[in-house]
């Protein structure tokens, strides 16, 4: 799946927050990386926002998951990694890696978009 | 744009170079560690116009820049992602008046305007604006923008396996696996082969690898330690000949195992590049021979690989002197932010003004609205003690003459630090004299409240920026660590003492509480040991001190605290008593 098309899920998700999010992706990510695979590590970033802006969730501390072997190799991925997992929006692939590197297939995508509207609902 | 490449290295930019202190281009040297406000801790990629218009007037307003403040200094996410013609331009939505009005706006406060960049292709955050291969353009952007301070980073750096390089650039900063050499006739195999410097790796199979410079961007290294090495044979000529030499090697693409080879005879340096890749790490293969000139009696062979050093050190250069051809008048600090991935504190003070020791002290930076969240401890290098704990033994690569360590910028007021933990956090940063750079959002600042006590506290600045420009030494770690002046510590269970010369025979000392438990067994700053080991200090038969918190002063024979609470640091400027 690509970048673009994943944002744009999300998007879509966003209902009337599609603009303020919309911004957001836009300094995120320039036109050329919309087309590239989306890497596991930039849909964490990218449902962090979405959970920042449009869910207000604030983030918690990252407990176990300051152990994952690769966090700390994307400095501006290493939260949003870690908040994805403690809210069991996004799993590491083992204990001891999230794969940020690994590129998002379409059934994990589907299953991300699945656990933040069933999040949004908690919240709600 | 041209294929980009390493360059090829002059001699100022070689290892060797690396202890004469000469800077290059003309770098103003002298600089007392910056202080100012970066946009990163405070807001993240979500600084704008705005919210840095708003901080200058706040500094000026709180009276900051009477205090020393004077950088404001824009983070990443201020481009646009992609460049414009060539060049670096605004994003138009965060930053719609442009860098140049910004700055003029900045100027009139009285204030300094920083910028930043990255030596590779992209910068942190993703935009394909980083200053590689597009120095001469990024260099002009900057002096008709009228910068002050730039801050440069290292990711996507394409000659070396930096943060989101691709892995496989290992291979420029590591030399192949090694068996032996022939020179002439003669074989001479891994017993003639001895490691200088950091020990290589010997396999069980036969051969060295590890031929390189350690990365020296988490926690695990101790900054004192050689961070480099290389493989030495002694050849003894009966007579000054010409002769050929030749390597026995296998290449590889990852971390201890390169493709690129660097040989000298002596200081000449007779080979830098790429040697052919074998089929596998442990496929050997002769190098062609080359031809070498060696001088009657013992020629040292030096086999090595310093391109991690060395490579960065010219992207930083590279951009150096672009800016200097520009206005060869201007100073603009320049700070290096590559982690301490290559180990700067050795080739730092050639073009810069400060070094980054390690990756980033939080990972959870600010945003509009969020103080963001700091550490005190961590098992990497996201805390106030993972910083502190390597800057505080790197005091002698720190100088006027030289630049500043730097462990990244404070967390003074986000979430997650106390308010002794902050007060420490500050005293530790102006004693190690360290580039004091806030991360705060002015707006949850007023006069006279705690973090405005903290920031502002006259003492401590005065401290950080006293003229001698001296870094505090360790003294005593209740450790028991021998060598506290240098051994690398982790265990926060602890207390030092640090001590720091100040001009006019003063001195700083600092008693630091890292730990989260109260320590009562009584500690006194042995002035004997300090004197020995600090250059600057002496001691007396009785001192006068200020302390910085309580403002009191009083003479005392010994320097000395009884307990101190978690966190707590006691920290004095004294006057030695005659």
């Amino acid at each position: 799946m690509d970048t673009g098309t994943f944002t744009e899920s999300l998007l879509k998700l966003s209902k009337d927050k599609r603009e303020d999010l919309s911004t957001y992706y836009a300094g995120m990510f320039s036109v050329n990386s919309l087309k590239e695979p989306i890497r596991r590590k930039n849909a964490a970033r990218a449902v962090h926002v979405f959970m920042t802006i449009v869910l207000n969730s604030r983030d918690e501390d990252w407990g176990r998951y300051s152990e994952l072997k690769d966090i700390y190799d994307c400095r501006i991925c290493a939260n949003a990694i870690a908040q994805v997992c403690v809210k069991g929006i996004m799993a590491p692939v083992s204990k001891s890696e999230f794969g940020s590197d690994l590129v998002l297939t379409e059934e994990e995508a589907g299953k991300i978009l699945g656990r933040l509207d069933e999040y949004w609902q908690y919240l709600s | 744009m041209a294929e980009l490449k390493p360059d090829k290295l002059t001699r100022d930019t070689r290892f060797d170079s690396f202890e004469d202190t000469k800077p290059l281009f003309g770098k103003k040297k002298g600089n007392l560690p910056a202080m100012g406000w970066n946009s990163w801790n405070a807001f993240g990629s979500g600084n704008t116009e705005a919210l840095t218009k708003m901080t200058a007037d706040r500094m000026v307003e709180l009276g900051l820049d009477k205090l020393g403040y004077s950088f404001v200094v824009l983070d990443d996410g201020c481009y646009k992602q992609e460049r414009v013609d060539g060049k670096l331009s605004n994003e138009e939505v965060k930053f719609p008046s442009g860098f140049k009005k910004l700055a003029d706006y900045i100027h009139k406060k009285g204030l300094k305007f920083g910028m930043y960049n990255d030596i590779g292709t992209n910068l942190c955050a993703g935009a394909a604006v980083g200053t590689c291969g597009h120095e001469a353009d990024d260099a002009k952007s900057y002096i008709e923008w009228d910068v002050d301070f730039l801050k440069v980073d290292n990711c996507y750096y394409p000659f070396d396996n930096a943060t989101f390089s691709d892995p496989e650039n290992a291979r420029f900063v590591f030399a192949p696996n090694i068996k032996g050499i022939k020179v002439g006739d003669k074989k001479y195999g891994l017993k003639d082969l001895k490691a200088k410097g950091r020990a290589a790796h010997l396999q069980s199979t036969g051969y060295v690898n590890g031929i390189g410079t350690i990365d020296g961007t988490g926690p695990k290294y101790s900054p004192t330690m050689q961070a480099s090495n290389e493989l030495i044979c002694k050849v003894n000529a009966k007579s000054d000949t010409e002769t050929a030499i030749s390597v026995e090697y296998a290449t590889g693409k990852r971390e201890n195992v390169g493709e690129w080879l660097q040989i000298a005879v002596g200081e000449d340096l007779i080979f830098d590049g790429w040697v052919p890749a074998t089929e596998s790490e442990e496929s050997f293969v002769w190098s062609k021979p080359l031809k070498i000139k060696l001088k009657k009696g013992e020629n040292v062979i030096r086999l090595m690989n310093h391109r991690r050093q060395e490579n960065t050190l010219n992207s930083y250069a590279r951009l150096l002197k672009q800016l200097k051809e520009i206005a060869p008048d201007k100073d603009i600090v320049y700070s290096a932010c590559e982690w301490g991935k290559t180990s700067p504190h050795n080739w730092g003070h050639k073009v810069c003004d400060s070094w980054r020791i390690l990756n980033d002290i939080t990972f959870r930076v600010g945003s509009d609205g969020d103080p963001g969240h700091g550490d005190w401890v961590s098992g990497y290098t996201n805390s106030v003690t993972s910083q502190y704990n390597k800057a505080v033994v790197m005091g002698e690569y720190a100088g006027l003459d030289k630049g500043w360590n730097d462990p990244d910028m404070l967390m003074v007021g986000m979430e997650g630090l106390n308010l002794a933990q902050n007060k420490t956090h500050f005293a530790m940063w102006c004693m190690m004299n360290s580039p004091l750079m806030l991360g705060i959002d002015f707006r949850r600042v007023k006069k006279g409240d705690d973090l405005y006590n903290i920031i502002a506290n006259e003492e401590l600045i005065s401290i950080n920026q006293d003229p001698l420009g001296v870094q505090a030494r360790r003294i005593f770690s209740s450790t028991g660590a021998s060598n506290p002046v240098r051994r690398y510590v982790r265990d926060n269970d602890r207390v030092d003492i640090l001590v720091k010369p100040l001009e006019g025979g003063k001195f700083a000392v600092s008693f630091i509480n890292l730990s989260d438990k109260s320590k009562s067994e009584g500690y006194e700053a042995d002035m004997a040991y300090a004197a020995k080991k600090v250059k600057g200090i002496k001691s007396a038969k009785g001192y006068e001190i200020l302390d910085v918190w309580t403002k009191k002063t009083k003479e005392v024979k010994a320097l000395k605290v009884a307990k101190l609470a978690p966190f707590e640091n006691v920290t004095w400027i004294v006057t030695p008593l005659k």
